[in-house]
């Protein structure tokens, strides 16, 4: 994707976008960016399945919609009907793929390769979200962010429960971890940055190995024989992603704990836990092969010789939520 | 007005059930009204009216681009249909 000189500068014009359209004044700045954001992601959805690129139809539909919808409920703003202030928020949302927009997302997810998936994950959730916390409308619209939060939360737990394949799973999973990242966004608190920060290392991670191995599917995992090292990177990365203590992904959910324990957010914040603990019983199932000792194994050799980057994601997830802790123990007071 | 035409617009999006094409006329039909927002607005307000140029310019890049996806869709499925069997 980035080897040839058109996937660089279409990767460039897609992070130019989201420069733009997070460092403009008016919703113009904002659209435009939006739109090169979209217009140089397409390629890349399309370089993954050359001949029809069904996905990049579906994917291009609904942002396209998405950002008209947004800036036409900004551009008329001026008359400051209670509509609009709804209807931006629900643009952003159907952007992001959180809930109640969720399902163009599972469509899309499901349809690209493993790196395409990541920035879909990713690079493409960042300028929604950033515009969703500086629009500051979530005074008036908070019905539909706590909408958005609960849902995505248990949709996301127990929507997963009955899948197979991966890239589902996580898109499931990103589904719930929206429901996190918004808990601050709505008391218009910063520290939802610090929780996609870390989400998107988790998930970088996770996505990382499963690249490698080019895993798609569940039942994959259990026919690919590789050293213990890397099972147990995998493992780990599945269980720091779902959120277990002393590993990475505990610490972003700690935050938004410990800033939502004292205020009205209760309600919600009890469906996020119960619905985590969902979410960790199919990641747990997704690392279940690293479990077995005796299994069948294929009659080929897989050479798999990637240590050094095994090592170090062991090395993040289980020392970097201790050190994160004490790294930021200002964001806990 | 310009409200009724765009939510009209936006309704149409939705409910289109059988070709991809119709959506990407109701994307422009949606531009269309917005456009028109662009360039009367100014008018009414006695200001300059430069930043219709630069949104339709962009749009026309958005419809391009969707033109082309259909063609790539309609290479492979040989219609333009969101279900073929």
């Amino acid at each position: 994707m980035l080897n040839s000189f058109w996937g660089f500068m279409f990767f460039m014009g897609m992070l130019s976008g989201v420069w733009i359209s997070i460092h403009s004044n008016s919703w113009f700045g904002v659209w435009a960016g939006l739109e090169l954001n979209l217009i140089c992601f397409i390629p890349f959805i399309i370089q993954g399945d050359v001949v029809c690129s069904e996905p990049s139809v579906k994917y291009f539909l609904v942002q396209a919609c998405a950002s008209f919808l947004l800036f036409f409920s900004g551009v008329s703003m001026m008359n400051y009907m209670g509509v609009m202030k709804s209807l931006i928020t629900i643009s952003l949302l159907m952007k992001l793929g959180a809930a109640p927009f969720y399902f163009w997302y599972l469509w899309v997810g499901n349809s690209l390769k493993w790196i395409q998936f990541l920035s879909l994950s990713t690079i493409q959730k960042i300028s929604p979200l950033v515009l969703l916390f500086f629009s500051g409308l979530n005074k008036g619209s908070e019905v539909l962010i706590y909408l958005s939060i609960i849902v995505g939360g248990v949709v996301g737990g127990i929507g997963g429960i009955n899948e197979a394949s991966l890239r589902k799973l996580l898109v499931y999973s990103s589904l719930n971890h929206m429901g996190w990242m918004m808990m601050p966004l709505m008391v218009e608190n910063e520290l939802w940055l610090v929780y996609f920060f870390f989400y998107c290392l988790m998930l970088m991670m996770v996505v990382w190995i499963l690249y490698l191995l080019k895993l798609y599917y569940l039942n994959q995992m259990f026919s690919v024989s590789i050293s213990w090292i890397a099972k147990l990177t995998l493992f780990v990365s599945f269980l720091s992603l779902g959120g277990l203590p002393p590993l990475l992904g505990f610490f972003p959910k700690f935050i938004v704990i410990e800033m939502s324990s004292g205020s009205l957010m209760l309600f919600s914040l009890f469906f996020l836990i119960m619905s985590s603990v969902i979410t960790l019983f199919y990641y747990l199932r997704a690392s279940l092969s690293v479990l077995m000792l005796n299994y069948s194994k294929v009659k080929f050799n897989f050479t798999f010789s990637e240590k050094f980057s095994m090592i170090l994601i062991m090395i993040m997830t289980m020392i970097g939520g201790v050190m994160s802790i004490m790294f930021f123990q200002s964001f806990l007071q | 007005m310009i409200y009724f035409m765009f939510m009209m617009a936006f309704m149409v999006f939705f409910l289109v059930f059988k070709h991809i094409l119709s959506s990407l006329i109701s994307l422009e039909f949606m531009a269309l009204a917005m456009f028109s927002m662009f360039s009367l607005s100014p008018m009414l307000l006695k200001s300059e009216m430069y930043s219709s140029f630069l949104f339709i310019s962009i749009v026309v890049c958005e419809a391009a681009l969707g033109l082309s996806l259909i063609i790539l869709w309609v290479r492979k499925k040989g219609n333009d249909l969101f279900i073929t069997f």
